[in-house]
């Protein structure tokens, strides 16, 4: 029996929740450390609240009596969408084959490992799109408890003292400002995803993002509390060494960063196969499930060669500079402007009638 | 007059016949099928088949019937009151006298009838097969393949009646329906769907009906060719159904609006649809606390987990990301290891393989023979092969956890998804270590959360993840009448 494809609004919430995570304290984490000062923690807050409103106004572009336009400009944002998602499945990917190729996984070539990732992006994807939310959302369930741990763990070492004093907003560069805002990224799925829901996503999407920019804000901050502000932009990977100071005599693991590979191996595989997802229906391609192949194969081809591209660091921070700006204008400020327009509108035609 | 013939029920229980004969005759007759014609000649099927008896009534009106039987599965007791004296005793005419009884029109039919235990009585007025089957069957015993200390000790039998009559002695509700289904082209035999009406799903049932339909075996054997006729061929390891022996858990079933099928001379049934979290429960954890129960699950859990990730984990960490381990961890293996004839990998394979032997060894050879091939491997395992640096000690504790955690699940299907996925992931660990084991992870949730059998996703309610649907886990909403919302086709459902 042919069925359109029916997606639970909380497995939803858990590819809301992975994407909002991300890669962000990873691959991002010693630029802003390096640029944005103690004002991080300000620009993470607002980060934080700014998510909840991309989020609202990606929810509320799915109600086309609000806002009558919404529909032809879906259809119009589609092709703008195919750059945006195959940049960031391809960032994504790039970032985490960097960290596992150089700190974690030295005896792995990098080439294996992003096939692995594009295998089993493939693989998931040929399934439809209703079978990846439901992968992405047991993975995120799956992921939520190691993270826990991983987040608590380094506690013990963190101290109030490297938060003081507290000049706000000092040494931050402006370019580096919409990185910090896209790093809550959750709602922009949403588009893709939202549609099919089946049931009120208001709830659970907000539950993932706030989730997921609340464990953001954690790992912004917890670097800072561990080793304090100037040590830690000196670290390459800030989150990753904190979890690498986790040492238990109960257990017959010296480093429990170990589990921070395979977790973060499952946010990319995550990562990668929602973006591409994304982009494939944004070309209009039907993903339930995907039938045809010439889109899927190249489209990943291209994700894995940008892969094992080594890229100066910065030329990737540049990379991702620009992909977050152009995120916050296709899942923000248009979006944003959409909806005053259709309320405007709206209104007018109220008062008219 | 006498009342019509064949109106009692068939006789159950006692009746303690030797099973195997009466197949081995059945298909003998079978075999007839072939040679016999078309034309209702009595004589034709006694020359072709000597085991059939004949018996010669004279009535009181001077009559004469012939009436043909295959003694063995007939009720002998029943023949005669039913049958043979109302037909010495009464004048009624024959057709009126035999009006349950089928008349007959073709050799093929005559056969047939005669396979399942009915009597042929040739009379002018026509042929009639009179259903006289004496059910075979051995006594109920206790389960022997499933737990029962405190719940009801009884299993399933052979006959399909029988199984029927089991499980509604547990659920007497008149919504309970058992729909028959014969199967096989050339060994018809009966199965039943049963279900309980207003509580499972329609759609799922007609899918469930309509897969059976279209089965077409020459025969079916055990219950299991009802799992291969409904899901078809199933490479996965994760069986979305179970089997049981006990009427008692498969009327639970049935309360819960899921389906039993079973097999006329199969002591088991199949229940399905079953989701992942449902075989890590038991009936018989509701007779303790709620916090003694989730423990107990708990333990199943990971225990399972232990059992599947366990041996991948250990190679990936002592083969590629050795770096993880604590310094004296990694002296104290590495100094065990020196002497030893195989790399890691090499040996952990041999040693699992060697288990998996003993495993299939001991389900063969039930039984005295079972435990005795247990010590044996056992001592191989444990002492002589680490004696002849085959095997490390380290290897044979996860050797011992691996196989105790294999088999402490209290469903039997779950521990070939178990034994086969620990190779996939022991491969993929030796070759590329934590990634190819986090690799494997994700493959195996890929595979878990699509599968999706006559409409119900085997992982819900966690994939996909249902909040609403947890509360189903506590005593009183498993009790419930009606079948959760994820298991029906339509799942999930807008609340």
């Amino acid at each position: 029996m042919k069925r359109s494809p029916a997606l639970a609004p909380w497995s939803i919430a858990g590819v809301s929740f992975i994407v909002t995570i991300c890669m962000t304290p990873v691959a991002l984490g010693r630029p802003v450390f390096q640029a944005a000062g103690y004002g991080t923690l300000l620009w993470m807050l607002l980060a934080f609240g700014w998510s909840f409103l991309g989020t609202h106004l990606s929810l509320s572009l799915n109600d086309a009596a609000l806002n009558p336009w919404a529909d032809t400009v879906r259809k119009g944002l589609r092709f703008l969408r195919v750059p945006f998602y195959l940049m960031a499945a391809a960032a994504m990917l790039h970032a985490w084959v960097d960290l596992l190729a150089y700190t974690e996984l030295p005896a792995t070539p990098r080439l294996m490992v992003a096939l692995v990732t594009a295998g089993l992006a493939f693989y998931a994807i040929r399934l439809g799109i209703e079978n990846v939310t439901r992968v992405i959302g047991l993975i995120a369930i799956v992921s939520i408890v190691p993270l826990t741990i991983l987040v608590l763990g380094a506690m013990p070492d963190a101290s109030l003292r490297w938060l003081l004093p507290f000049p706000f907003g000092t040494g931050s560069i402006p370019w580096l400002w919409p990185t910090i805002l896209f790093c809550p990224r959750g709602y922009d799925i949403l588009p893709v995803f939202g549609p099919l829901a089946k049931g009120d996503l208001r709830r659970p999407v907000f539950t993932g993002v706030a989730l997921g920019a609340g464990y953001l804000v954690i790992t912004m901050v917890e670097p800072q509390l561990v080793f304090g502000l100037t040590s830690a932009s000196q670290l390459p990977s800030p989150f990753l060494a904190v979890v690498e100071t986790i040492t238990s005599t109960y257990l017959p693991f010296q480093r429990i960063a170990f589990v921070s590979t395979i977790i973060w191996q499952m946010i990319v595989f995550s990562i990668v196969t929602s973006y591409s997802i994304a982009g494939i229906a944004s070309l209009g391609v039907r993903v339930h499930p995907l039938t045809p192949l010439r889109v899927l194969v190249p489209w990943l081809a291209v994700v894995v060669g940008l892969a094992v591209v080594v890229l100066p660091e910065d030329v990737f921070a540049v990379i991702k500079n620009t992909w977050s700006l152009y995120g916050i204008i296709l899942y923000f400020l248009l979006p944003a402007l959409l909806l005053g327009f259709g309320r405007r509108r709206a209104t007018r035609e109220a008062a008219l009638a | 007059m006498g009342r019509p013939l064949g109106s009692h029920a068939n006789a159950e229980g006692d009746a303690k016949t030797d099973i195997g004969a009466i197949e081995h005759q059945g298909m003998r007759i079978l075999g007839l099928i072939s040679r016999m014609g078309r034309e209702l000649d009595p004589d034709e099927i006694k020359r072709a088949h000597p085991e059939v008896s004949e018996l010669d009534v004279t009535r009181p009106n001077g009559e004469r019937l012939r009436v043909l039987q295959l003694p063995a599965m007939v009720d002998g007791q029943r023949l005669q009151a039913e049958l043979i004296a109302h037909l010495v005793n009464s004048t009624t005419p024959v057709p009126s006298l035999l009006v349950r009884a089928t008349k007959l029109r073709h050799g093929e039919d005559a056969e047939r009838h005669l396979i399942d235990g009915a009597v042929l009585v040739f009379h002018a007025s026509g042929v009639y097969a009179l259903q006289l089957r004496s059910i075979p069957t051995r006594t109920i015993d206790e389960p022997t393949t499933e737990r029962a200390i405190f719940g009801p000790k009884d299993s399933f039998v052979e006959p399909l009646e029988m199984n029927i009559a089991l499980i509604r002695s547990h659920l007497r509700d008149p919504q309970l329906i058992a729909q028959r289904v014969t199967l096989g082209t050339d060994v018809p035999t009966e199965t039943a769907v049963l279900y309980k009406e207003g509580s499972a799903d329609p759609m799922q049932l007609e899918e469930i009906l309509s897969r059976l339909r279209r089965y077409r075996p020459p025969r079916i054997g055990f219950v299991s060719s009802l799992l291969r006729a409904v899901y078809g061929g199933l490479w996965s390891p994760f069986l979305p159904a179970d089997f049981t022996e006990r009427p008692y858990r498969a009327a639970d079933f049935l309360f819960r609006g899921r389906f039993a099928l079973l097999v006329d001379g199969s002591p088991y049934a199949l229940l399905l649809p079953v989701t992942f979290a449902e075989l890590f429960m038991d009936e018989e954890e509701y007779l303790q606390s709620t916090s003694a129960r989730y423990f107990v699950r708990a333990i199943r859990f990971i225990a399972f987990v232990i059992a599947l990730l366990g041996p991948g984990l250990y190679i990936a960490v002592l083969t590629v990301n050795t770096t993880v381990m604590p310094g004296l961890l990694a002296i104290a293996v590495s100094s065990n290891r020196q002497s030893l004839a195989f790399p890691i990998l090499t040996e952990t394979l041999l040693m699992l393989f060697v288990l998996d032997i003993m495993a299939e060894a001991t389900t063969a050879m039930k039984g005295v023979l079972g435990p005795a091939i247990s010590i044996v491997g056992s001592l191989i395992v444990g002492q002589a092969a680490v004696r002849a640096n085959l095997a490390s000690n380290l290897g044979v504790i996860l050797l011992a956890l691996t196989a105790l955690a294999t088999y402490i699940t209290p469903r039997y299907v779950l521990t070939y998804a178990v034994r086969v996925w620990k190779y996939i992931f022991l491969l993929v660990s030796g070759v590329l270590g934590l990634v190819g084991w986090s690799a494997g992870l994700i493959w195996l949730m890929i595979n878990l959360s699509v599968k999706r059998e006559i409409g119900s996703p085997y992982l819900a309610p966690l994939a996909p993840f249902l909040p609403s649907a947890w509360s189903t886990a506590s005593p009183q909403q498993r009790r419930s009448t009606s079948v959760p919302f994820y298991v029906r086709r339509t799942a999930p459902r807008r609340r």
